[in-house]
């Protein structure tokens, strides 16, 4: 049995991924990108409104995995109300997180994300949790281009 | 009982298969994912193990006795795969790498000779990609057309639109023998007689139906058929195009190299004869040393014994899947191999795949490299038990009873 520290499938990711929090388009969006998962065909849409650098609104919707869609609910209450930089900083750490070379105890991320830590004991899902990360990062970034995960899988 | 299902013993079988006795997150494995890769008997393993510890010599190359008996046991190979597929002449079975290297090979080298611009390639919606990519860069590079057969939503063909598609530009019928995703068997007798009536040839893609059912292709009369070795018990990165004679000799080398020469000197280079000709440099020795051992053992163990305990498994599994709410198969045809994609209203695929695989399940989960079948049905993903010789009702009971506990989950 994995250990319940490192399971995947905690009941806050459960919950989550069941009634996701900032789910659904946002109209006023400044801020647009698409990220997909060809291997699991995980297909999210990161919605931002920024104003004076700070995240005002931080919505996703699309058709993706408990994971994924955990992942995102929890990126979009962590960091609305935000500044960009403070976003910067925390999908630093996150990709940190989830990678098993980095070693926990150096993390340091809120703990409402920390609960991603047990995806290490499954590499094969570590796209799935990154994936809303990653999108977000582009759309601020205004990077047009479809995020996908498909070659560092 | 028939004797046919006397004859299968299933304990033996499993036995043979010493992968199956590994545990998975503490429990006894369950294989059901045989779509992407069989277990491999012992005997395949100790093949390759032989070569690897007793035999190791290049092949074709030298007088050395180590040289004669690996170029024995690997021809010997081949011999073995002629007599599986009831190809007529031996020159007919060239090694590949797999069934996508034979299909890219076939549209590469019969495509440069027999494809013009406004020519149409006609395969189906139900092709893995690898019957799909190989001829839109076909397309690409000489002009012609791809052209599709749509499949109804149970995943059978439609041969109606399979006829009006089929006209005087038509150069090639490429179809998937057995779908993968959705375990359809295509009419293929059907097509083959349709598309010869044009004097089209037509390439099967039989990488899921060689260890399914015995396949003849003299009696199909198919003009190319293309599989891979690992699919059907063997080493990984081996393969078999089989092609007709008539256009083998027709079509131009597909690599340059070592081995697929008869002289070269820097004015002109004489090709070797079939099938050398299509392989250039070292091939996988070991691995076709271990295929030719594979299809030994499923000669030896009989195809066509195993239907009745194959059919048994997946009408059972089916039964017991269908029983879960909320649980939608995708592929119903009526001829069907034991593939059983399916979804779940609240589970996604892919967390449907991890949690299984905790209870020691595994299966396989997305696209299966069949984007338009998950197109066709409006879906991202499907999870898919696939089954193979050595599967039970036992491993059935575990795989639903995984499936059920995801569920629970997220209730
Ligand atoms: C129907 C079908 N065609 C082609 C392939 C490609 O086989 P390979 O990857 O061994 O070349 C597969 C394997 O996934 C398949 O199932």
């Amino acid at each position: 049995m994995p250990d319940p520290d490192t399971q995947l499938y905690q009941q806050t990711i459960i919950e989550h991924s069941r009634a996701p929090k900032n789910f659904g388009p946002l109209e006023n969006a400044s801020h647009h990108a698409e990220g997909y998962n060809p291997i699991c065909g995980d297909h999210i849409h990161l919605y931002l409104l920024i104003t004076d650098n700070t995240i005002r609104s931080f919505h996703f919707d699309g058709d993706c995995c408990a994971v994924c869609k955990a992942s995102a609910s929890l990126m979009t209450e962590a960091l609305k109300e935000q500044s960009v930089e403070v976003f910067d900083d925390v999908l630093q750490s996150f990709l940190k997180l989830v990678d098993p070379k980095v070693r926990l105890s150096d993390v340091r991320i809120p703990d409402a994300l920390r609960i991603f830590a047990g995806i290490r004991e499954y590499p094969s899902r570590v796209h799935c949790a990154t994936l809303p990360w990653k999108t977000a990062a582009n759309a601020i970034n205004n990077q047009s281009t479809i995020t996908s995960t498909e070659n560092s899988a | 009982m028939s004797s046919s299902t006397v004859q299968f013993d299933i304990d033996k079988v499993r036995s043979d298969f010493p992968n199956l006795a590994v545990e998975i997150n503490g429990h006894p494995l369950v294989y059901l994912d045989n779509g992407a890769t069989t277990l491999k008997p012992q005997c395949v393993i100790d093949a390759v193990c032989h070569h690897y510890s007793a035999e190791t010599a290049n092949v074709h190359r030298g007088v050395h006795t180590l040289s004669e008996r690996a170029t024995s046991a690997y021809e010997g190979a081949r011999e073995r795969i002629q007599s599986f597929i009831n190809a007529p002449a031996l020159e007919e079975i060239i090694f590949t790498s797999g069934t996508t290297d034979a299909i890219n090979l076939v549209a590469q080298c019969y495509g440069r000779r027999f494809v013009e611009e406004g020519d149409e390639i006609l395969i189906t919606e139900m092709e893995h990609h690898s019957n799909i990519v190989p001829w839109q860069m076909l397309c690409e590079e000489r002009g012609c057309v791809l052209k599709v057969v749509p499949f109804n939503d149970r995943g059978e063909l439609c041969l109606e639109t399979f006829q009006k598609l089929l006209n005087e530009r038509t150069r090639l019928v490429s179809v998937v023998y057995v779908s993968n995703s959705l375990g359809t068997i295509n009419p293929v007798e059907k097509i083959i007689e349709l598309a010869h009536a044009r004097q089209v040839p037509v390439l099967l893609d039989a990488a899921q139906a060689v260890s399914y059912f015995p396949i003849d292709v003299q009696k199909l009369n198919c003009d190319f058929l293309a599989f891979s070795g690992h699919k059907l018990f063997g080493p990984t990165g081996t393969g078999v195009l089989y092609g007709k004679a008539k256009w083998l000799n027709e079509m131009p080398p597909y690599r340059g190299g070592g081995d697929m020469i008869r002289s070269v000197t820097f004015d002109k280079t004489v090709y070797n004869t079939l099938p050398y000709k299509f392989e250039a440099g070292t091939p996988n020795i070991a691995g076709f040393i271990g295929l030719g051992r594979a299809v030994q053992y499923v000669q030896d163990l009989g195809l066509a014994n195993t239907h009745a305990h194959r059919a048994d498994v997946l009408a059972y599994a089916t039964a017991e899947l269908s029983k879960i709410d909320g649980i939608r198969i995708i592929g119903t045809a009526q001829s069907k191999t034991a593939i059983l994609s399916f979804i779940h209203e609240d589970v996604h695929a892919h967390d449907m795949g991890t949690l299984v695989d905790e209870e020691g399940v595994a299966i396989r989960t997305g696209h299966h490299c069949t984007q338009p079948v998950m197109d066709h049905f409006g879906i991202s993903a499907t999870s898919r038990a696939s089954f193979s010789i050595y599967n039970t009702r036992d491993d059935v009971d575990r795989f639903v009873r995984a499936v059920q506990k995801s569920i629970e989950l997220f209730r």
